[in-house]
């Protein structure tokens, strides 16, 4: 050690000084105010999330609405209730690609659903291995779902899942159809066949959205008349946004 | 008291005991080493440790559980000296700006030559002042600073070899001698 670091030491310990007598009471001052701001910012975390989520707990609160339809396998669709009685060939134009990224389960197609992951085929690779219990939060996701012309399909949330998951009304504006909001079944019906191609191709355009528990997973069927093996899809998002 | 001995589930009134049996036997230390880290600026020793006992006595129970929590704290205060020092973006005062006072006779030298090295410590950048306090006030071995400062033994090396660099580079060659009256000398 050099003349300078034992210098430097008995510098240090010569310099001991008496803390202030206040210490402690000033530290649980601090303590106290800084519980005050944490349960102020919780406070105010709540009423963001009470503000924002009405929508969410409307769509919760509001049941089964006149227009759901029973789910079980091999349902032939009925009469179109909700948006299945519209005909959007050209509610939007989607990349020229938009297939390669989508889902397509039965006459329906979830546009980009496998890039943004809000729903996946049941049993693929991909899909989650198991429900979730969830966060407790709730997320409004969107979804672009393209209907091929001539083609009618029910997707109904399996009814396990109906605490958590329900159908929104569509986001985009100028939409010919409104869906009830709250809904955990709906029918969609593609143009009749001799309509024009519209921007997309030969598919009806529908701009949905849907609520759904943070973390969990919504097995749906969709059903077609002439099919009778429905394809079951799984519906999930696992943060805010859902990535949508 | 050993806080090694404490259970793992320490209730909440046991908590309150623990943390004030330790301010009161630790304060005196651990108010020094803050007022080294901050440059003997007293208002920001005492900012600077009532900040890091309010965070430690939020998580007291889950410190005593790893053993003497001393050290735990101890390693807050460097991190929040070192922090709080980057915040306000510390200029270096000019070397001229930390002459000793003029002293006569012995003692009175070494109070200057003390008063000069600690005047010189808190011009040091933040992170090697932590190091020479470390080392030297709390007598850790360069293993032990570099575990209280999470890097390694070699940045600890290299940076108290830089802190006393700077430190001789500031007090000056005049003060080395072990003379009475190198307070004075470096004053001039």
């Amino acid at each position: 050690m050099s003349d300078l670091e034992r210098r430097l030491r008995a510098a240090m310990l010569a310099a001991t000084e008496r803390p202030p007598a206040n210490l402690l009471q000033e530290v649980r001052r601090r303590h106290r105010r800084h519980v005050r701001r944490v349960s102020a910012a919780c406070a105010a975390v709540v009423a963001a999330l009470a503000i924002a989520v009405p929508p969410i707990a409307h769509a919760l609160r509001t049941g089964p609405q006149p227009q759901i339809h029973p789910a079980g396998p091999a349902t032939t669709p009925t009469a179109p209730a909700n948006p299945a009685g519209t005909c959007q060939p050209d509610a939007g134009a989607l990349t020229a690609t938009w297939r390669d990224g989508s889902l397509q389960a039965g006459p329906i197609w979830f546009a980009y659903a496998r890039i943004q992951g809000y729903v996946h085929l049941s049993g693929a690779p991909d899909a989650p291995r198991s429900a979730h219990r969830g966060t407790g939060q709730f997320a409004v996701g969107v979804m672009i779902v393209e209907v091929g012309y001539g083609s009618r399909a029910v997707l109904t949330v399996a009814p396990g899942a109906r605490a958590y998951f329900r159908f929104l009304n569509g986001f985009a504006k100028g939409s010919s159809y409104s869906l009830a909001d709250g809904v955990d079944s709906l029918t969609l019906a593609g143009c009749p066949p001799g309509t024009p191609p519209g921007d997309n191709g030969r598919v009806s355009d529908y701009y949905l959205g849907f609520v759904i528990r943070i973390g969990s997973d919504a097995p749906a069927v969709v059903s077609t008349p002439a099919s009778t093996r429905p394809v079951q899809v799984l519906f999930t998002c696992l943060r805010p946004g859902c990535d949508t | 008291m050993s806080m090694g001995d404490q259970p793992d589930v320490v209730d909440s009134a046991e908590a309150i005991a623990s943390f004030e049996d330790f301010v009161d036997g630790s304060s005196a230390r651990l108010f020094t080493m803050a007022l080294l880290l901050t440059g003997r600026q007293r208002p920001d020793a005492e900012d600077l440790l009532q900040g890091v006992l309010e965070r430690a006595y939020g998580r007291w129970r889950r410190i005593c559980r790893n053993g003497d929590p001393e050290p735990y704290v101890r390693k807050m205060l460097v991190h929040a000296s070192v922090d709080r020092w980057r915040r306000r973006h510390h200029r270096e005062e000019p070397l001229a700006a930390i002459a000793a006072s003029p002293a006569t006779g012995d003692q009175t030298g070494e109070i200057a030559d003390r008063d000069l090295l600690l005047r010189a410590l808190a011009l040091l950048p933040a992170g090697q002042r932590a190091v020479l306090v470390l080392r030297y006030f709390c007598d850790l071995s360069e293993a032990q600073t570099a575990a209280t400062l999470g890097c390694s033994v070699g940045s600890v090396k290299k940076q108290a070899s830089r802190a006393l660099a700077g430190m001789r580079a500031i007090v000056g060659p005049a003060v080395e001698p072990e003379s009475s009256t190198r307070g004075n000398e470096a004053v001039s």
